[in-house]
Formats: structure tokens, sequence, C-alpha cells
């Protein structure tokens, strides 16, 4: 079955069910994956995935459903499904209307011929390199690790006249290696890209083993100190997620949860940083000119230099704030390709891209008097409301006098993002794609390291 | 399906593949939220699939898909048997294990499928109303979710399952903001259940109780830093059971030798006050399940009895792989995702002491209240842990209210100053990821549990 038997199927039974408009998000999926476990290749996957997602208005009422499909009678059924939800319904009084058709932006390339032929003797070719050049037999293993690849096939149709399809290649990776004997050292790589050749199995792996080892010589830290804190691009991104994408969301300015809801125009963070929403960008894996309403993606400068400059949304957002629609509402992910039908439309960042500074990791950290160069984060997340953080240091590398000293971890550096933002010392030039991101190292000046006694 | 699914088995088998099985899954789900006296999404969802996995020497070969036309299912039964080829772990064959023929339906009262659905709707913006008890709470939100999984599965053991599991859950999240602070609070009622966890609840209760616990935020104070007296609150806890010494006794982590604990079995590892389980067998958590995805009955796995080490949590591989039984813990998220050793319940059996008496102990300390997030560190045994707040203990005495902190340290450390141990456990459900995949729905919990901590917040 493809995605073209069933989505007129839906949207007629719909409309016969009395629904005066109509959208259909319906997606195809094949992904394959191979998993590393204790450096083997344990596990070899193949997935294919059919699935939808019906919006509906019913006499101003607005019904929702989804359903894996095998059959066009799902797809009818769930159209059905939808059209009761509507009956039970107040009148919707702001989303009135599903988009209308417009011109698309930029066709960002986040398709990969390659994958598409890929086979999963292959991803097992790739995931055995990476083991390959990480294991040190008696020194390094690792023992969990994730190669995936696919292809999807989404199309957003509307009785409005929308009808979208993207078609897009995910390749994602996450690995870890640890040291072995006692006191063992863990650490971890991840990778996101559109395009399998893009992933070098033996750097990869390298990276891997020197990270392992770099933890395992991590000494529980004891004490306090006020300093510097050097964030790696990876945990940065999970962190920026949690608390930037969080506040520059108009859902939560619309919940009058985001800290930034009347600093439109002010600055909200140091003048060294600038995020720029850039769905033109190939580097990014959600980088798109349609979003999943059907709503065309452009280039948008949200903080530049510092200063608030504008906010993302999707069309229900959009219509409640009374502003142009940004083309952010999403229903993918960066991770798996399978499921995406069975993600609810929310707002997020395409490809957040932070502008990079001028300065290498070295010399930023010979900068510094004294401070941290974090490696990893246990759990990089923030609390949204408020930006509070309490980040336990896997492992990290303390700094003085502009020099790296010991290696700790089993410490906690708290502080606050919205704060941070604004006492950031230098923005590094080591830019990395991760999540729905594109970033580079950042340092924070005077964040709290707190040991045991 | 049945039919479909032994036919499948004959074909993995016929492909060489000594173990293996056929799982089909289908989930009827409702999801609500109401925000701000809206109705901001209602929906209801079908989803599931099906799933063929094979065994080769040591690995796993898997192929999933939705479509269930004969065809095209012996196709992805060969395919997961040729994909298990690919793999090149060795390991131990599975031995052959009971025969088991089921159909159990859920032990609910009140299923959700009998439940209109204007009910829920009127339930959930109920919990949203009760929430707005003054111009302070400017935000408030209401979510309601049920779920209906309905499991089948053949193996190669001659096994046919059929099972169903209900959960269920409510929320109520106010945000309050005196207009330079913002600051949120929640409530969660969830189980293995059905409807009937809702008729009995006081809805205006407990909207109005997060709102005024939202309100209370506003003037919460930051949290002191460093190593502390701390009492961690059941759902903390909980946490420490399921992030640490609950990840790290999954038997995978063992046989690899990525946990801590890998060679502590028979030695004492905590207080004698600790004793901690896995049970997917108690009644009405969120995690527990009457099978686990590859058709063991789910069971009782004693993990820490007095303070000294017991075992380990396994599938079918890690049972085999070590000599011992299965525990009922091999557990996917759904068919599009690999079956591996995942916790259920998991939680600190009761002790003795009242809060109030743990309370009076206290010179300086800390009393937790609710989770935010917590992280796995079976290599290094760390505990991470973010409460939503905490509360300052005086000489005995609560005096202030504490923002959100995050708990650290290592957690046998932490264990082993544990000096009272309360007497009522409570769960708290959610959905675990291994890694950050492979959501699964388990609980945690325990009773209030006084030990040292290092505390720091922003």
């Amino acid at each position: 079955m493809e995605l073209d038997d069933f989505i007129g199927p839906a949207v007629r039974a719909a409309k016969k069910e009395g629904a005066q408009q109509v959208e259909v998000y319906a997606t195809s999926a094949h992904t394959w994956s191979a998993y590393a476990d204790d450096s083997k290749v344990k596990s070899v996957e193949e997935k294919k995935d059919l699935g939808m997602a019906i919006r509906l208005l019913r006499e101003h009422r607005f019904g929702q459903a989804t359903s894996m499909v095998t059959s066009v009678q799902d797809a009818e059924a769930c159209a059905r499904h939808a059209a009761h939800v509507a009956t039970l319904l107040p009148i919707e009084n702001t989303f009135k209307a599903f988009p209308t058709p417009d011109k698309p932006g930029v066709w960002a390339r986040c398709s990969d011929e390659n994958i598409r032929g890929t086979e999963n003797r292959e991803l097992a070719r790739l995931m055995t390199a990476v083991i390959g050049a990480t294991v040190e037999p008696g020194k390094v293993k690792m023992p969990n690790g994730v190669l995936r690849a696919g292809h999807i096939q989404a199309r957003v149709v509307n009785t409005n006249g929308i009808d979208i399809c993207r078609d897009s290649t995910l390749v994602y990776m996450r690995a870890s290696a640890m040291t072995e004997g006692a006191n063992p050292g863990e650490g971890a790589e991840t990778f996101f890209s559109s395009r399998i050749n893009e992933l070098d199995p033996i750097a990869i792996g390298k990276r891997l083993n020197q990270k392992a080892k770099s933890s395992a010589r991590a000494e529980g830290y004891k004490g306090k100190m006020i300093g510097a804190v050097i964030m790696p691009p990876g945990d940065l991104a999970e962190l920026f997620a949690g608390s930037v994408s969080f506040a520059l969301s108009m859902e939560n300015i619309n919940r009058k949860r985001s800290p930034w809801s009347a600093k439109s125009g002010q600055p909200v963070a140091d003048k060294a940083i600038s995020f720029i929403d850039d769905p033109t960008d190939e580097r990014g894996v959600m980088s798109s000119p349609f979003d999943d309403e059907g709503v065309p993606t452009k280039r948008k400068d949200l903080v530049k230099d510092g200063i608030l400059n504008g906010f993302i949304n999707d069309a229900y957002n959009a219509y409640k704030s009374e502003v142009p629609m940004t083309g952010n509402g999403v229903r993918r992910g960066p991770r798996e390709l399978v499921g995406q039908w069975q993600i609810p439309v929310s707002i997020a960042p395409l490809n957040m891209v932070m502008r990079k500074g001028d300065r290498s990791v070295d010399e930023i950290v010979s900068s510094i008097d004294n401070g941290i160069l974090v490696e990893s984060l246990s759990a990089p997340d923030v609390h949204p409301i408020t930006g509070a953080f309490g980040l336990e240091v896997r492992c990290g590398h303390l700094i003085q006098n502009g020099s790296l000293t010991r290696t700790v971890k089993h410490c906690l550096i708290a502080g606050n993002m919205f704060d941070a933002l604004h006492h950031v010392r230098a923005v590094g030039n080591d830019v990395i794609a991760s999540l729905n991101y594109l970033l580079p190292s950042v340092c924070f000046d005077d964040l709290e390291l707190i040991g045991s006694e | 399906m049945i039919d479909l699914l032994k036919q499948a088995v004959a074909v993995m088998q016929d492909a060489g593949a000594k173990f293996c099985d056929a799982r089909y899954q289908k989930v009827n789900r409702t999801t609500i939220e109401i925000v701000d006296g809206g109705v901001r999404s209602l929906a209801e969802d079908l989803v599931g699939g099906l799933c063929l996995r094979a065994r080769h020497s040591g690995s796993w070969g898997y192929a999933s898909t939705h479509d269930l036309d004969r065809k095209n299912v012996f196709l992805a039964a060969e395919r997961a048997a040729s994909n298990a080829k690919l793999g090149s772990a060795k390991g131990v064959a599975i031995p052959p294990g009971k025969t088991l023929v089921r159909d159990v339906k859920a032990m609910v009262q009140v299923h959700p499928s009998s439940v209109a659905l204007e009910e829920k709707l009127n339930l959930t913006k109920d919990l949203e109303k009760a929430q707005r008890i003054s111009p302070q709470i400017v935000n408030s939100t209401a979510a309601y979710m049920d779920s209906v999984r309905t499991n089948w599965l053949v193996n190669s053991f001659g096994s046919e399952l059929k099972w169903e599991e209900v959960r269920a859950r409510l929320i109520g999240q106010p945000i309050a903001s005196d207009g330079t602070r913002t600051e949120l609070f929640y409530n969660i009622v969830d189980g293995s259940k059905g409807f009937e966890m809702f008729k009995s609840l006081d809805i205006d209760e407990m909207g109005r109780y997060c709102g005024k616990e939202a309100l209370s935020m506003l003037s919460a104070k930051k949290c002191p830093s460093g190593e502390q007296v701390c009492i961690s609150d059941p759902w903390v806890s909980g946490l420490l059971a399921h992030e640490v010494m609950g990840h790290a006794s999954e038997a995978d982590e063992i046989i690899k030798k990525r946990s801590f604990l890998t060679t502590v079995v028979g030695k004492k590892v905590a207080s004698d006050l600790i004793t901690m389980v896995d049970d997917g067998t108690v009644d009405g958590p969120y995690g527990s399940i009457t099978f686990d995805d590859e058709g063991t009955p789910s069971s009782r796995t004693t993990i820490i009895e007095n303070g000294v080490y017991k075992g380990y949590m396994h599938s079918l591989e890690t049972a085999a792989e070590m000599g011992v039984h299965p525990t009922g813990n091999g557990r996917a998220q759904d068919p599009f995702r690999r079956v591996f050793v995942r916790m259920t319940n998991t939680f600190f059996e009761a002790g003795d002491w009242t809060l109030k008496e743990m309370l009076e102990d206290v010179k300086f300390g800390v009393l937790t209240d609710k989770v935010i997030s917590g992280m796995e560190d079976p290599v290094g045994g760390g505990f991470e842990g973010k409460a939503l707040r905490g509360f300052l203990i005086e000489n005995g005495k609560i005096t202030d209210v504490l923002r959100s902190f995050t708990l650290t340290g290592k957690a046998l450390e932490i264990l082993r100053t544990t000096d009272a141990v309360g007497k009522d456990i409570k769960f708290a459900g959610g959905n675990c990821g291994k890694g950050n995949e492979d959501m699964v729905p388990v609980s945690d919990g325990g009773p209030y549990c006084r030990s040292r901590i290092i505390l720091g917040g922003g």
C-alpha cells in the first residue's frame, strides 16, 4: 500500500461525515538499524511503517485522530474517529482554517540516494568498522551502539489546496565506549546527518576510545568553586532545546510559560550569541522547504547579537497570536523516521544554527584562570520555566591558569540558563550537528561547581 | 492472528532460526489536553504493528511492519531470519521454555473502552478549571491519557499468548507567576488500572492542591548546596531505585560488565534498612505487566535484601547466558523496537519510620518533593536526579520551600548512609528510556528515606 492509496479515501470519508475542511499527514518510512552490544553486532533490524494523522473542522469544531494504515478501511475509520471527536468539542474560535498554499522555501537537499539502496549488510559493516576503531582488547570495549539509516516519504494534503510531499533520509548513530578493569570510564558519541557518506566510522571509533580513557581518569570532585564552564556542543543542544527553543515557542508565549514573553527587541543574551532557524541549511537533519502543516519555511534570525528578534509558531499559535505563520509546526524528530505520523504537531526549530565564534576550545581554555571544560554531562536538561539547572558532570577537566589540570566527575554545575546566556565568555568555532541544532562549544562565566565535602 | 503468527514462526524456523517469536500489538489510545479553559487536543489513536524476531548464534534479526498481508508477513519473517545472520555476537542457545497457552484480560473495574469520551473530556476539563484559584495562576493544564494494549505472541516454544494491558493517567499542571518569577507544580494519578482510578478522586481538591502549591513555589528559595542530610520523598527514593540500582541490575549490563554491581551478589551494598525489588506483578502501578514482550510471565525479583545484594533482572537471553530462570523483564517499546532487559515496578520496601520521626532528628537538611527527571549511570554508579522542589528542614521543622534542585553522589555511598526508612510506599509511573530511546511504561517508588546526598541548583 502507498500513501496515494489511502489519503484520498480518508479525505472523502471525512467529508462524508460532514467535515468542511480536512488535513491528512501521512508517512511511509523504511529504516534499517544495526545495534552493537559488548563489541559485537548484536541485533539487525528492518522496519516498514505506514500511518496517518487526520485533522478536520466539522461545523467549526476541531477533531483529530491517528492510525497505522494496513488498508483503506483503516484510513477511513481514522477519519470517522476524527469526525466523532469533533462532535464532542465546542466551536473552535482559534483554529478556523488549515493553511493555504504558498511558495516553498529553499529546498535543502536532505535526501541521500545512497541510503535508499542501503542494505542491512552495509549498516552491519559500518558498525563493525566503528567497533574496530574503538576497541583495544583488554583496555577499551564498546558496550552499546546503534546505527540507523532510513528514508521517509511524508505527505501533507489539505482541502485548502496544500499537497506537499517530502522525501528525506536520516542517519543517526549513538555509541558508547568504556575502559575495562577496575573503575571503568565511559564516553559516548552521537552522529546526525542526512547523508551516509558523511559518517566516518574510524574517526568516531577513535573519539570513542579517547573519551572512554579520559573518563576513566576522572576522580570525584571535592569542594565548591565559582568559575568558567565550557559546555560541549552535543550537551548544549539538549540544554538549548529545553530552554532556548522552549522560550522561543509561541505556544509557550501564549501559555505564559516562556521567560522571553515580553522581551521582544530586548537583550536576552550576550551579544556574542545569535540563533538562526535555518531550514535551508543542508547540514540540518530536519531542514526542509515546508513544515508538517504544509507551511513554507524560511531562514529566521531569532536572536541576533543577543537581541530577541522573533518567535516560532505553528498554525494554531499563529492564529492565536494573530501573526504570520513561521513554518515551525513539526511532527518529526532527529533520531527516528518510523512512527512520525503518531507525533502531534508541536513547535520546534527545524535547524537551529548558533553563530560560531572565532576561537578554538584550546584558545578559550588558555584564557580561563579558574573553571572546567566539560566533556560529558549525565542528563543535560534545564527547568524550562525557570531556566534553573544542576548538571551532573560525568567527565570534565578542571582549568587553572589557562591549563587543564585534573579530570573530575561526580559533581554538579549549578546555574540558570537564561542568566548564563548573558554571561558568555566565548563562543567556539567547533560546530557540529546535534539533534536539530548546529552549534559550537560555549563558555559561560560564573557558574557554581559543587562536589562532595 | 495467532494462526498467522504461528505460520510466521514456522517460516523463521525453516530459515534456520533456533529460537524465534512473532508478536503483534494493537494499542487504542485516547489523549486529551485542556489548556486555560480550552480544548487544546482531543485525539483517538490506533497504533501497533507486527514484530518478527529470530536468533542465530548470539545475534538477533528483526523485521517489523504494519502490513498483515500473508505474503508480506512471510517475507518479513525471512528477512528477520536473514538479518540475524548478519550479527557477529556469539552466545548460548535459548533453552526450551514452557509452552504457555493463555488469553488474559486486564484486571480492571471500569475498562476505558466502556467510558464515553465525553466523560473523559469532562473529567479533564474539571481538573483544569479547579487549578485556577488565583489570578497568579497564569496557565493551567490538565491532561488525560488511557491506552488499551492488546498483545498476541507466538514463539518457537509453542506458546500462544494473548493478553491485554490497560493504563491510564491524569495530570494537573498549573503555572504561577507574580510578574517577576514563574514556577510550575504538578500532580499525577496513574496506574495499570481503568477509569475507576478517577471515579474515587476528588478532582476539585486535586486541582486546587496543584494551584495552591504552584503559588507557594513563587516564594521558594534556592536549595543549600553541597552534601546535606536529605529526606527523599517516595518519588525521589524511587528515582534512586530505578535509575542507579535498577538499571545497573539489568542482567544485560552485568553480562557485558557495564554495571558497577557486576560482582556484588551476596555482598553488603547498603544499610540494613534497604530492601529493593522489581515486581511487575504488583496490582495497580503503571509498570505492571502480565507477560513481558517475550511471553515470560511477570515476576518479583529481589535485588537488595536488608542491605545485601541478591540478583538481577533477566530476559530469555540473559537468563540463558547466566544459567538462571528468566524473570519477565524482556520488554520492548512497541513492535518497532528491540526487546532487551527492562524494569517494571522498581522500589524500596517499607521500613518503620514516620515522616514526623525522620524530621525530628534533623538539625539542618532538605526534604524533597516530586521528580522532574533522572538519568542512569550503570557504569559509575552515580545518582543524578532532579527534584521539582523541596523543603528546608531546621531543628526538626520545615521552615522554607525550596525551588527545583539536583541530587547527586555515588549511589552506594548514599544507601550506606540511609538511617531511616518510612512506613508507606508510593509509586509514580512514567516511561523509561534505556539510553535515550526505547521507552517502556514503568513505575518506581518507595517510602521516605533519610540519607546524605549532594544537592545543588540554580
